[in-house]
């Protein structure tokens, strides 16, 4: 007979077992369940530079491609330009700039729309952007005190991933002090 | 009195910049070498443009005082921007931007990102420094 067969009641139950057991997270109600209460959060990962920031998943509202921007008149270093996206003007902020990073040549392949309350800007990007699951044991703060100040400043915390150290951005602090700066 | 749907405006390029500058406060617009002698305003400068030089003069509708030129550059051409085809700087861009900057900007036909000139602000910071 075909796989249609192996669905039977006893076998989903086998096979949530299964699923629950490869995922490690078998709830055992004397313990209080404290193996699946570690937090999980989704963070938005980028590069910018040879840098890789994150920044949690709420204050994302977009992700767009970018391939060019109009420069701003009189506008400081850390705003990249200006883009249009569906008939609304978006500042682009210049991460590295803006921390004072110095880092290599712009790569902007995507302008990650964010936002905090009414404040809305564009970050630029290279291509490499991708949603991430984080738990809070792979958060450290203890990390920060090896950033420059302004780089810290703006770092909730730094996240230990294979492909380096992630700092994980406090855009809300990012944005409300972008436009407090004007 | 209800506001007007649209506004010409005389479009020019300041070295990488297009620029849209109200007609209605252009009297005429001179070749640079007819308004020698002329007292003239660089907008350019006022942007932060370097721009070596100017082919176009915009002499400005002044009711008393010597006559008074924007150099604009090159000028482009007229545009009719519609209050549909504006768009909006955000308030937080506007305020880190040129003060000569209104707070909106268009889509000029070649698709490219126009900013319009206040010129008030550049007319006050002129008479402030004359």
């Amino acid at each position: 007979m075909g796989e249609l067969d192996d669905v039977n009641a006893s076998g989903l139950a086998e096979l949530i077992e299964h699923a629950r057991q490869s995922a490690g997270a078998t709830f055992d109600w004397s313990s209080g369940g404290e193996e699946i209460e570690e937090e999980q959060v989704s963070l938005l990962q980028f590069r910018v530079g040879s840098q890789l920031y994150a920044l949690g998943g709420e204050h994302v509202r977009e992700v767009i491609g970018f391939e060019s921007s109009t420069p701003l008149p009189g506008a400081p270093d850390y705003l990249n330009g200006i883009v249009v996206h569906r008939r609304q003007v978006l500042g682009v902020l210049d991460l590295d700039e803006w921390l004072e990073l110095d880092t290599s040549a712009r790569d902007y392949e995507r302008v990650i729309i964010v936002e905090h309350g009414t404040f809305q800007a564009g970050i630029g990007a290279a291509a490499s952007t991708k949603l991430v699951q984080c738990s809070s044991s792979q958060l450290s703060v203890s990390l920060l005190d090896g950033l420059p100040p302004r780089t810290k400043a703006y770092t909730k915390a730094v996240c230990e991933t294979a492909e380096g150290l992630v700092l994980v951005l406090d855009i809300a602090k990012l944005l409300e002090d972008a436009a407090v700066r004007g | 009195m209800s506001a007007p749907s649209y506004s010409d405006v005389l479009l020019t390029k300041l070295g990488d910049l297009s620029v849209g500058v109200d007609l209605g406060v252009i009297g005429s617009v001179l070749d640079y070498e007819q308004a020698a002698g002329f007292e003239l305003i660089d907008l350019a400068a006022l942007l932060g443009q370097g721009v070596d030089e100017h082919r176009h003069v915009g002499l400005l509708d002044a009711t008393t005082g010597p006559p008074l030129g924007l150099c604009l550059g090159d000028v482009i051409g007229v545009e009719t921007v519609r209050s549909s085809s504006l768009l909006l700087l955000p308030e937080w861009v506007h305020s880190i931007s040129s003060a000569y900057l209104l707070s909106a900007c268009f889509e000029a036909k070649q698709g490219e990102i126009s900013w319009l000139i206040d010129l008030t602000q550049v007319l006050k910071a002129h008479y402030n420094t004359n």
